[in-house]
C-alpha cells in the first residue's frame, strides 16, 4: 500500500480525536492537525525505516505533538497529553494491524 | 478428519517460514543490482561465464557480454558467480545443453567449469537487495576489476543512483515547522 495513504489515515484518526476532545472550529482543527502531522510522520517514516524501534519512535512522536498541540491548539498541558497519547495510541495500533 | 487437519496443520508450520522467506518485510521494497567487469577487454582470450548456486533452472549459465555487464536475471539467492574460461576449451552447445536440463546444481557446474581450465574471478554477486520504503536508493551498479589469480568477493566500486523521495520527507517537517512557528509568533504580536 502507498506510504501517503497511511499518512492519510493518520490524519483522519487523529482529527478526529482532536474534534472529539476539543470544541474548536473543525477547519482550524483540521489545519493544526496536519502542520502536526507533517512535521512528525515523514520523520518518523524516516527514523522507523533506518532504525527500527517502533515504540520509542512511537513516544518519541507523542511527546513533539503534545508539545506542538499544546501551544498551536491553545490548550493546557494535561489536555494536550491525554489528545496526543490517545491519538497516538490508535494510530499506533492501525499501524501494526494493517 | 482430525488427522488431516493436523496434516494440514504441520504442512503450514514447515510451510510458512519457506515462504516468509521469499516474500518482501513490510516496509521494504526490492532494487535491482548491476554487475559490471571493468576491465573484460583485457582478457581476449577467455569467455566469461556466470552461473549460481541453485540449479541451472534458477541460475542459469549465462555468457558476459563485451560491455562486462553480468546479467541480473537471476533469482534473488543464486549467489551468482562467474568464470573465466579459455576461449579454446568453451563449448556453448554443452552450457546451454546443461540449462536446458535444468536440475544442474552449483557444485556440479563448478566442477565442470574447473575440468575445462575455467577460473573463478567473481563469486557472491548480489543481484538483488532490499531497501526501506523510504530508501533513496533506487538502483546500484558494482563494478569489478578482476585478475586471473584472484577470485572477488566485493566490487572495486559501487555506485548508488537515488531518487528524491527522501529530500520530501526532510523539506515537508521543515516547512511544517516554519509554518506552525510564523502561526506561533503571529498569534503572540
Amino acid at each position: 500500500m502507498n506510504s501517503f495513504f497511511y499518512l492519510i489515515i493518520t490524519i483522519l484518526v487523529e482529527f478526529i480525536v482532536y474534534i472529539i476532545a476539543i470544541r474548536k472550529k473543525a477547519i482550524s482543527l483540521l489545519e493544526y492537525c496536519i502542520l502536526i502531522n507533517l512535521v512528525t510522520w515523514p520523520l518518523a517514516n524516516i527514523f522507523y525505516s533506518s532504525f527500527g524501534m517502533f515504540w520509542i519512535i512511537e513516544i518519541s512522536v507523542f511527546i513533539i505533538e503534545s508539545i506542538l498541540i499544546k501551544y498551536l491548539l491553545n490548550i493546557n498541558w494535561r489536555k494536550a497529553i491525554i489528545i496526543s497519547f490517545i491519538a497516538n495510541l490508535i494510530t499506533a495500533l492501525i499501524g501494526l494491524i494493517i | 478428519m482430525k488427522n488431516k487437519i493436523l496434516i494440514l496443520f504441520l504442512l503450514c508450520l514447515i510451510g510458512f517460514p519457506i515462504i516468509s522467506a521469499d516474500v518482501m518485510t513490510p516496509g521494504f521494497h526490492g532494487i535491482s543490482i548491476n554487475n559490471y567487469i571493468t576491465n573484460i577487454n583485457d582478457f581476449s582470450d577467455y569467455v566469461f561465464v556466470s552461473g549460481g548456486g541453485i540449479s541451472t533452472s534458477m541460475c542459469p549459465l549465462q555468457i558476459v557480454g563485451k560491455d562486462g555487464n553480468i546479467s541480473e536475471h537471476y533469482y534473488k539467492f543464486c549467489g551468482v558467480f562467474v568464470y573465466a574460461v579459455p576461449k579454446n576449451n568453451f563449448n556453448k552447445t554443452k552450457i546451454e545443453e546443461m540449462n536446458s536440463k535444468g536440475n544442474i546444481n552449483g557444485e556440479e557446474v563448478k566442477s565442470y567449469l574447473n575440468s575445462i581450465g575455467g577460473k573463478e574471478v567473481i563469486t557472491g554477486i548480489a543481484t538483488y537487495n532490499q531497501v526501506p520504503d523510504v530508501s533513496p536508493i533506487k538502483e546500484e551498479n558494482n563494478y569489478y576489476t578482476i585478475s586471473l589469480s584472484q577470485v572477488k568477493t566485493e566490487p572495486d566500486k559501487v555506485d548508488t543512483t537515488k531518487n528524491k523521495l527522501i529530500y520530501v520527507y526532510i523539506i515537508v517537517p521543515i516547512v511544517a515547522i516554519l509554518i506552525i512557528a510564523f502561526i506561533l509568533i503571529k498569534r503572540r504580536k
